[in-house]
This record gives C-alpha cells, structure tokens and sequence, in this order.
C-alpha cells in the first residue's frame, strides 16, 4: 500500500512567497475525506490517479488532493478517475483476513492491498502453494472478485554492508557506537599483537582524546555484543605541525583504533566487496585483500590523477580520482582543521565515515587511508592518508 | 534575507531520522528561473561523514536558520528578479531530503 509521508520538510522566505508542501495524506486518511475512495496511485505516465466507487463525486478528491496536485504543479484536472469496485476499508479489513489465511500456507510470499487494481493482491513462491493459498483465503471469507493471486519470486533477506552480523569483521560495514553509525576502516593489529580496526576519530563518543566508546555491528538492537571498545584517538590541539591555523585544533588524521572484544572477530586484511564501482549496490558479493599499504609519508604516496576506492556502509563502492593531495581542510561547523588530506573526485554519503580507501593493484588491494569527510552534494570525498593514520596512531600491521 | 528550513514529524509516532554529520546539517540553495544554481550554503565546505540517527517525537520539529546576503557563489549581488529556494537536510540518502521550491523576488 501506499506510504503516508511521516517527515514534512517545510520552507519559508521571508519576505518571499509563502511555503508550500507535497505532504500526501495516508490512504486511510484520504478514505477518511474522500467518500468512495479506494486507492490513488501514479499511473505509467506519471499522472495521479484515484479509484472511486460509482456515484462517488469527483469534487471531494479533488478537494482533498489539491494541495498535493499544486505542489506537483498540477491542476485538479489532471486528475484522473477510475472506478473502484471496492472502498479502501473494505479492501483494508479483507487484507488482514487475507493475511491470517494465506500465511497458514509455507508458501505464502505477501499480500496487499494493491492500490493500482483496486484488489488484494497475495504472491505465492510455487504453483503447488496456489490452490491452498486460494483455499485459506476463500475460507476467511474473501469474494474471488476482490483477491487477485499470483507468483511472487520468494523475498530473501541479502546481506549488505548495513545489514550483515560479519564475523570476522571486514572493512567497509556499518559499525554502531551510540546515536551514529559509520564503517570499519580497516583492521590492523599493533606491533604488540592488539587486534583492532581503524575508523574516524568522530566515529567516537568524542572527536579526540579517548572515551572508551563500545562498538557493535551492525547495530546493538540487531547484535547486542560489544564487538569492540576505542583505546586510541589523539586529541585535537593548538599548534600542530606545519600549517595549523592560530585559534584552530588540529590533526594530521581524522582517525581512531578501536581493540576487539574477541580477537578471532578481526578478519585482518579483509574489505568486504560489492557488485562494483559506483553502480550503488550495498549487497556484500565478496571481499578485496590487502597486500599491502601506502607510503607511511605524511600526505602519502599516491598522486593527483591516480585512482583510489571506498566501500562504505552509505554508498558501497565507490571509486574515483585524486583531485588534491596535502590539503589543509576545515571543517565545517567545526573549530578543526585535518592537515595534509587527499580530495577524491568519488561519491560519499552520511556513514560513510571510517571507510577504507585503497588502490586496486591487479586483484589485490593497497590501502591509501581512511575516508572522513566530503561535500554537500555527495560528489567528493576526503581521506587521512594511511602515513597520517600511523603518523597519529603508531605502527599498524594490516595484512 | 533569513531563510528558515523547518522538517516536521506530521505522524503519530516517533521516528528516527538518518541525519549526515555530528549535528544535523542542511544545505540552502537558490537557483534562477532556468534552474542554473546561484547560491548554495554548503558550496566548497567539506563536512564530517557520520550517519546521526536522531529520534524526532510525534510532532516535532528540527529547524534551521540561514541568512542569504542576494550574492551569487561569485560574490556578485544577484540581478533583481524571481528565483527559487530550497532546502536540503543531509541524510543517508542521496539527495537528502528537500524541502519544495519556494518563489522569492528581488527587487
């Protein structure tokens, strides 16, 4: 069924034209006002269209669909009317017996109240599930006319770079520490064999200084286990370096390492891998092995031009090019600056934060850094290069 | 001009926003009547990349505030005429989550 539009984004100008909103009530909302309704959907041209029963009249959808026709920059005409055999409650109160009845069958996919066909849709996973399925429902009392049944592919659960409980964990999945979720940037153990990872120093309770964060993965509410606790996270200060601004806290990194809880939880070297580059998907095809790391220089080895990678809990894998190497870089809304990073030319989003950055050398991995930031649009990424991280958080052993 | 972004939870029950940033971050951007951007708030400024998640209660709002001083990107007073703003909250999702085009004049 259709959604109601819980978030209402709302803007006003002063001194300008009023705002306006494309709020859309709910169905039940709309069968509410609207006498007759049974469903409004977007047909194959784009055009708003309504079900209403016969006799119902048109002025009362219009009435109740107008603001949202105006914000599409529609007119009430460019509604358009269809009749409806059923009401929206009706369809609503057969729905639920629908689904009590069809999911005494195994092969039950879902059931709907498909707002397009003015009918309850039920997906079955095999014709042998179709004649029980229409059996169950015929019981609970549905008229043929009002139930429409088909083959429906089964509905399983893939494991994405959100989703997926990883044990070991891998770089590039979500990571949860209280009220926000970034990414594993990579794993590395110290010199006196602490098994860890690396992710942003905000990726903590605290950009800077050490506050004991817990980490789970993906979530705590999906895998209560503390997976890890943060035991490394300089803090940010005054005069640091070559280039740190008077008034300003600064870093060479926007980095942190965090210890396992269970050391066997590390997969040392390992970046869990997606479908590809820059195609958008977030379901966990493989994985990239690292073998081996960038310069330990402060601003790294690789040059403008080059091509690096990410794969981030936000938007997956994503490669691009190095615009700028050995920026001193503010960050906004913050008193920070993180000197001596690299803009990529990439695609970034919120939680993407902590991801690994690498270079792609035949069919292994170089690790280039961690990803900490990026533009507005989504359009750019900035990383502290791995040289920064070990400058910051000492020797790490990544594969 | 000040510009204020306001996004309400119009439901029933709490919802749990995805917000981009330590702070939730929107972006003010206006464009001319032939859609070319002019101004943008978060144009050339580099933000953090946590993901936030944000509890916002039946009915409450999140609210942002913003001047625009009627200069392009360039520094230049734009021309008199109508152009269009909007607002964007940065999400999780690509596009954030924008407000509609609201009409402003300059005269």
């Amino acid at each position: 069924m259709a959604r109601s539009r819980l978030i209402r984004p709302v803007l006003a100008a002063r001194g300008g034209q009023a705002g306006s909103t494309a709020d859309l009530a709910s169905a039940d909302e709309l069968a509410g006002r609207i006498p007759g309704f049974g469903g409004l959907f977007l047909d194959a041209s784009g055009a708003p269209t309504v079900y209403l029963t016969r006799g119902s009249a048109r002025a009362n959808a219009e009435r109740a669909l107008e603001g949202y026709l105006t914000a599409k920059g529609l007119g009430v005409a460019a509604l358009k009317v269809q009749e409806a055999r059923y009401g929206w409650h009706q369809l609503e109160r057969w729905k639920a017996a629908a689904t009590d009845a069809a999911f005494e069958s195994s092969g039950a996919v879902f059931v709907d109240n498909d707002e397009t066909a003015n009918r309850v849709r039920i997906g079955v996973a095999d014709l042998s599930s179709m004649g029980q399925v229409k059996a169950a429902v015929a019981r609970s009392g549905l008229p043929d006319d009002a139930v429409i049944i088909e083959r429906a592919d089964p509905i399983v659960l893939v494991a994405t770079l959100q989703n997926v409980v990883d044990r070991p964990v891998r770089a590039g999945v979500q990571i949860n520490f209280p009220g926000f979720v970034c990414s594993v940037g990579f794993n590395a153990t110290t010199p006196s064999g602490q098994k860890s990872f690396v992710t942003a120093s905000h990726c903590t309770n605290t950009q800077g200084g050490v506050e004991s964060t817990p980490y789970w993965q993906p979530l705590q509410s999906v895998a209560p286990t503390q997976i890890a606790t943060e035991v490394a996270d300089p803090v940010y200060q005054r005069g640091v370096g070559t280039g740190c601004p008077k008034s300003r806290l600064c870093r060479y990194s926007d980095a942190s390492r965090a210890a396992y809880a269970n050391g066997a939880n590390q997969a040392l070297g390992l970046i869990a891998r997606t479908s590809g580059a820059n195609n958008g998907s977030l379901t966990i095809t493989g994985s990239f092995s690292i073998t081996s790391d960038d310069c330990g220089t402060t601003g790294g080895c690789l040059a403008v031009g080059t091509t690096v990678n990410k794969v981030g809990r936000t938007t997956g894998w994503t490669a691009g090019n190095i615009t700028n190497t050995c920026v001193n870089t503010g960050v906004s809304g913050s008193r920070i600056v993180q000197l001596c990073q690299t803009f990529v030319s990439a695609g970034v989003g919120g939680g993407d934060s902590g991801s690994d950055v690498y270079q792609i050398t035949g069919t292994t991995a170089k690790l280039a850094g961690v990803l900490w930031g990026g533009n507005g649009a989504g359009t750019q990424f900035v990383f502290s290069p791995f040289g920064n991280v070990t400058r910051e958080l000492g020797t790490l052993i990544t594969h | 001009m000040p510009l204020v972004f306001t996004v309400a939870n119009t439901g029933n029950s709490p919802v749990t926003l995805y917000l981009m940033g330590r702070d939730p971050t929107a972006d003010f951007q206006v464009t001319d009547h032939q859609g070319r951007q002019i101004w943008s708030h978060l144009r050339g400024r580099v933000g953090m990349a946590p993901l936030r998640l944000l509890p916002l209660e039946a009915e409450q709002r999140l609210s942002f505030h913003q001047e625009w001083n009627q200069r392009s990107d360039t520094g230049k007073p734009v021309a008199p005429g109508t152009y269009l703003v909007r607002a964007i909250l940065l999400t999780d999702q690509p596009g954030g989550l924008a407000s509609p085009p609201a009409s402003i004049r300059i005269e």
